[in-house]
């Protein structure tokens, strides 16, 4: 999955860390805003396969990803900021489907590669809301009644 | 010469007939027979597929054994994922000393932006390698989540109730991505599984023989 940090203060190996942490805000950016974040402009880093990216999400102030749902419902679950980019190739562009739910429950902003910087400078993230775990147990509650499984 | 192709013809059409005949005998066989253990057979796909589906196998109990996984043959993350999934469930719980679980490789039924027409032949060659597969595994409960894959693995499945080896029972999990339309593979199999489980209510509605549980990943 495509996961990105916008703000994100720590090392990469050989980059070095920024003096300060860029954070991202609501609404357009001020002049005052935009020269601390020239300063402190965070080295971007691409990544492999991870077994786990629970540690860049924590240290993420916002995640831009793909709409797939492995990466919409654990960036949703860390509580972080998602803006989820839709890949217009797949199949009946099933990810479109769920990008466009979640927004309208309120968790999160969708776009396109073209509309993504447009999505950047008006989104506002406090209007974002929790999203609430999911009940996985409620499975396997029911496949052990179906299949006749004794307690 | 007419005689002979007019009954090779009757004799196909009461083929047809019985196999119909079979195939809705087996989808309406739900004997429920209490049990202490079955083994499972579940079907990864990619990415987002792969992650859903492990999702739901985590709360299972360890009477879910053991756990056959079939993977697209180029599907090298899910296999890590697998890996990774079996070896933190068996360090959760000390009393399973190896975890018993195995995975097979099949073709993909159909790549990202594959042709219809090259997709029916690519999915016809994965059934010709999903049945030997399924029928030497012989699962008693198939889980699957909506990949192309598989559709071949459950046709194999049903095949084996139909040709009277083994009842399997099909329990099909519609990705939390399908909101509002079912997935190609939800379409077929809506029809030939067992437990057909959809997680948004919308869905519950269009279809309501399906079985809404909420959001379950």
């Amino acid at each position: 999955p495509a996961v990105a940090s916008l703000a994100h203060a720590g090392s990469r190996g050989r980059h070095r860390a920024p003096r300060e942490r860029c954070r991202v805000r609501s609404g357009p950016p001020r002049s005052g805003w935009t020269r601390s974040a020239r300063r402190s402009r965070p080295a971007p880093a691409a990544l492999g396969y991870k077994d786990s990216l629970k540690e860049d999400l924590e240290k993420a102030d916002l995640v831009i990803s793909h709409a797939g749902a492995g990466s919409c419902l654990e960036t949703l679950e860390n509580r972080k900021p998602l803006v989820v980019v839709i890949n217009e190739k797949l199949m009946n562009n099933h990810q479109l489907e769920l990008a466009k739910q979640l927004h309208k429950d309120g968790h999160l902003f969708y776009c396109t590669c073209s509309t993504l910087p447009g999505l950047l400078q008006s989104m506002d993230l406090s209007t974002l809301k929790c999203f609430p775990p999911g009940q996985p147990e409620k499975f396997s509650a029911f496949l052990d009644k179906v299949v006749g499984l004794q307690k | 010469m007419v005689s002979v192709l007019i009954l090779a013809a009757a004799g196909a059409a009461v083929a047809v007939l019985l196999l119909a005949l079979r195939l809705w005998v087996v989808l309406h066989s739900r004997v429920l027979e209490p049990r202490q253990s079955l083994s499972l057979l579940v079907v990864a796909g990619s990415g987002g597929h792969t992650t859903e589906i492990l999702r739901l196998l985590e709360h299972l109990s360890n009477a879910y054994s053991p756990r056959h996984y079939i993977i697209a043959d180029t599907d090298e993350m899910s296999a890590h994922k697998i890996n990774s999934f079996e070896r933190n469930r068996a360090d959760r719980d000390p009393s399973t000393m190896f975890p018993e679980y195995f995975i097979h490789r099949i073709p993909r039924s159909r790549e990202v932006q594959q042709s219809w027409l090259s997709t029916v032949l690519t999915t016809l060659y994965s059934m010709w390698l999903s049945f030997p597969l399924t029928h030497r595994v012989k699962p008693d409960l198939v889980l699957c989540n909506g990949p192309g894959t598989c559709v071949p693995v459950c046709i194999s499945a049903l095949l084996l109730g139909i040709l009277g080896i083994k009842k399997v029972i099909i329990v099909y999990v519609e990705s939390i991505c399908r909101v509002e339309h079912l997935s190609l593979s939800g379409k077929i199999l809506f029809h030939l599984s067992d437990y057909f489980i959809v997680q948004w209510p919308a869905l519950k509605e269009k279809y309501p023989k399906s079985v809404y549980l909420g959001r379950i990943v």
